[in-house]
């Protein structure tokens, strides 16, 4: 069977192909069409056990700003389908993707398209958390599972969302790194939006608890470009090292200015290099010396990891560092949420998703590019290991340990949650499938210590 | 020492602030000055000048042969698009506006589907200018300098060649330049090609200092559009002078009060003016 069978995209219908398709997928539908309305009234809303495909649905953005994370994504699931032989529990799976394309009406609509036209067992999507918060009221209300892979300041309390990726807290390794090896003095650079000033307050937390303190915090609208003033400033204020929270590709060009006006000094970043490869992108020696702490990054020097990247990029050319490609964190995020899907319904035995949400609740284990990664039933997010990337001169990456040295470990093992989100998010104690919690929590000052 | 330091420090960054704004604006002006069509697609025509420099120079030619190509190249686009688009809506200003907005999309996107998300970065030329305790990017400097030269120019092309001659007759008065044998037709493809090739040629002198993506356009876009609007219609002396005023403007307040300050001085400021000075500088410029 070609693959075109089990792919799906809105636009299906134009092409004569897809819509030949369509109209096979419709067939088994009708076959399969009593049990689904009869699921309907016993409050199931995933499709009907048994019989007709298991679909799955994404929602990356193929175009727009960040169209260049969702195709990385819907690449890493292309990736896993073909390898399963598109197939699960001996059912065929059949996969509906769609492209929101950075417009958040588009995200609501499509969403719902999936629910309810499309009568999927799960969906994949969002990359920011702005696109998030605006399916997730639908989500909610169609007590529908979804997975949120893309990296975020953390928050999300929500019965029927499932996390897998970094949050700002787990990063807190680089915090504590930096003001190690270089000094308590630092200026911090934030992309003027809510990632970059929740992510802030737990980087000023961190920061605190060390004993530094920031000399200047600088809040930067997302599409500046020029900064003049801003390199002005820090030589001013002269500190030990810089926080970067810079965020888009405007932002970016803050790491050549600085380069080009002499700027020496070292970046601990939250925000860079896993997701965005600039170290890529930019010829050497624009990043040397930038600190970047995040759950995954292409170099990892595991056997899995490497295992990976080369057959991803074997697949997908335009990942390679030839064609200026990096295989990112998003990519690896998406990897792992579907795998992890996988294992939550191998387990349950059927995609009934109150029955698969258990199964990641009682904490899905597995293997991964990243290392080990287990699923926290509690708090719905995953526990995974943190790297320490340094960026050398010729922006090559290698991993240190909390003194510096070189290491091919992790910095920091099994790291959870932040303790304040722990408190205060137990999904498995405080809510049910029929009587959810579906919150975004943010810290306020003070509420972290 | 240190009130050189400062003197120099508030130069410089005046320089680039100039250099941004006149940059940005020049283009979009002289097409909106002589032909009144609001090109919503500049952002993009400064784009596929930055992309082109940046395959120019990938190919070995030295930055100031990429930029040239760049700005050649942008013109030879802004001549097709006249010919297939623009051309047909002369004195429809909102159909222009949606067509050109619309432009702007498909450009976006097809970069984006030909090159993908970020394209091949250009390092920053020129190193580093050192005085005392203070630094900057020596490209900053040269930046600046060269929107004056391209004032310089665009001057030259206005008041030494018959394009000039004719461009400022069809602005004055089409119809009169019309009866006097103008062809005002092939006047307004020429300026929209010219308009063209200065948005290329300050995309190929911002790609150093950026990152190439399919959507850089929009981070210029306010940048031409307030200097444009505070300009008002006369292309020379209403873009040199709201770029330096604007600048004057946000040097300071960005120093004080940090990027996001500037911004937002730079942006109150415009409102300001334009509700004091509909016409903007041109109106207080242009006695009549």
């Amino acid at each position: 069977m070609s693959r075109d069978v089990r792919k799906r995209t809105e636009n299906g219908e134009k092409d004569s192909q897809n819509a030949f398709n369509r109209r096979n997928f419709l067939k088994s539908v009708t076959v399969s069409a009593g049990a689904v309305s009869l699921g309907g009234c016993t409050g199931q809303i995933g499709g009907a056990d048994g019989e007709g495909p298991i679909t799955i649905g994404t929602l990356y953005d193929n175009s727009g700003p960040l169209g260049f994370v969702g195709k990385g994504k819907d690449a890493a699931t292309e990736m896993w389908l073909e390898q399963q032989e598109y197939e699960l529990l001996g059912r065929e799976v059949e996969w509906i993707d769609y492209n929101p394309a950075g417009d958040n009406t588009k995200y609501k609509n499509l969403t719902r398209k999936q629910i309810q036209q499309d009568d999927v067992d799960m969906i994949f999507g969002a990359l920011l958390s702005s696109n998030r918060e605006a399916l997730r009221p639908i989500v909610d209300e169609n007590q529908q599972l979804f997975s949120y892979n893309d990296w975020y300041e953390g928050g999300v309390c929500d019965e029927y969302m499932v996390i897998n990726t970094t949050l700002t807290s787990q990063q807190r390794p680089l915090i504590d790194f930096m003001v190690e090896n270089f000094g308590s003095d630092y200026y911090a650079l934030v992309a003027d939006y809510n990632y970059g000033r929740v992510s802030n307050r737990y980087a000023r937390h961190y920061a605190r608890e060390n004993g530094a303190e920031p000399v200047n915090e600088e809040f930067i609208p997302l599409d500046t470009s020029e900064f003049g003033s801003t390199i002005n400033r820090i030589r001013e204020e002269d500190p030990d090292w810089i926080l970067s929270l810079l965020v888009g590709s405007a932002q970016y060009s803050f790491f050549k200015q600085a380069e080009s006006a002499g700027i020496d000094l070292p970046y601990g970043s939250l925000a860079n290099i896993a997701g965005t490869y600039e170290h890529v992108s930019f010829d050497p020696p624009v990043m040397a010396d930038t600190y970047s702490c995040f759950s995954y990054f292409q170099e990892i020097p595991t056997e899995t990891n490497q295992e990976f990247v080369e057959n991803f990029q074997e697949r997908n050319p335009a990942y390679t560092k030839e064609e200026g490609g990096y295989v990112f964190l998003s990519i690896a995020d998406a990897w792992n949420a579907i795998r992890f899907y996988w294992n939550a319904v191998e387990n349950a035995g059927t995609v009934d998703q109150e029955a698969v949400l258990a199964e990641y609740e009682n904490g899905l284990e597995m293997d991964s590019p990243k290392g080990p990664v287990t699923f926290n039933g509690e708090t719905h997010h995953a526990t995974q290991n943190m790297w320490l990337a340094k960026v050398n001169d010729d922006h090559s990456v290698s991993f240190l340990d909390m003194d510096g040295e070189e290491t091919e470990e992790p910095i920091a093992e099994n790291v959870q949650t932040s303790e304040w989100f722990r408190n205060q998010c137990n999904l498995v104690d405080d809510s049910s499938w029929d009587e959810p919690r579906t919150e975004y929590l943010t810290p306020d000052e003070g509420d972290l210590g | 020492m240190a009130v050189v330091e400062s003197i120099l420090r508030f130069l410089v960054l005046l320089l680039s602030f100039f250099g941004t704004l006149a940059l940005a604006g020049l283009g979009l002006a002289v097409i909106f000055g002589i032909m009144g069509i609001i090109n919503f697609a500049h952002g993009e025509f400064i784009m596929i000048g930055a992309y082109s420099t940046s395959i120019a120079y990938g190919a070995g030619i030295p930055l100031a042969g990429a930029i040239v190509v760049g700005g050649l190249t942008t013109g030879a686009f802004g001549l097709v698009v006249e010919r297939l688009l623009i051309r047909h809506m002369y004195d429809r200003l909102i159909d222009t506006l949606v067509a050109t907005w619309g432009l702007s999309l498909i450009l976006t996107q097809a970069v984006q589907i030909q090159f993908g998300g970020t394209f091949g970065s250009i390092p920053v030329p020129f190193g580093t200018f050192q005085y005392a305790g203070f630094s900057a990017s020596m490209y900053k400097i040269v930046l600046g300098l060269t929107a004056l030269g391209l004032f310089a120019g665009t001057y030259a092309v206005f008041t030494q060649t018959t394009y000039g001659l004719q461009a400022r007759a069809a602005m004055q008065n089409k119809e009169m330049a019309r009866s006097l044998g103008v062809d005002t037709g092939r006047t307004y493809m020429l300026t929209f090609a010219f308009g063209s090739v200065l948005s290329g040629i300050a995309g190929g002198l911002f790609a150093p200092l950026t990152v190439l993506t399919p959507t850089m356009g929009s981070e210029y876009i306010v940048e031409a559009f307030v200097t444009v609007i505070v300009g008002g219609t006369n292309v020379l002396i209403g873009t040199f002078g709201a770029a330096l005023s604007l600048g004057l403007i946000q040097t300071p307040a960005s120093q004080l009060f940090g990027t996001l300050g500037g911004r937002v001085a730079l942006l109150v400021t415009t409102i300001l003016i334009i509700r004091v000075l509909p016409e903007g500088i041109s109106g207080v410029v242009t006695s009549d």
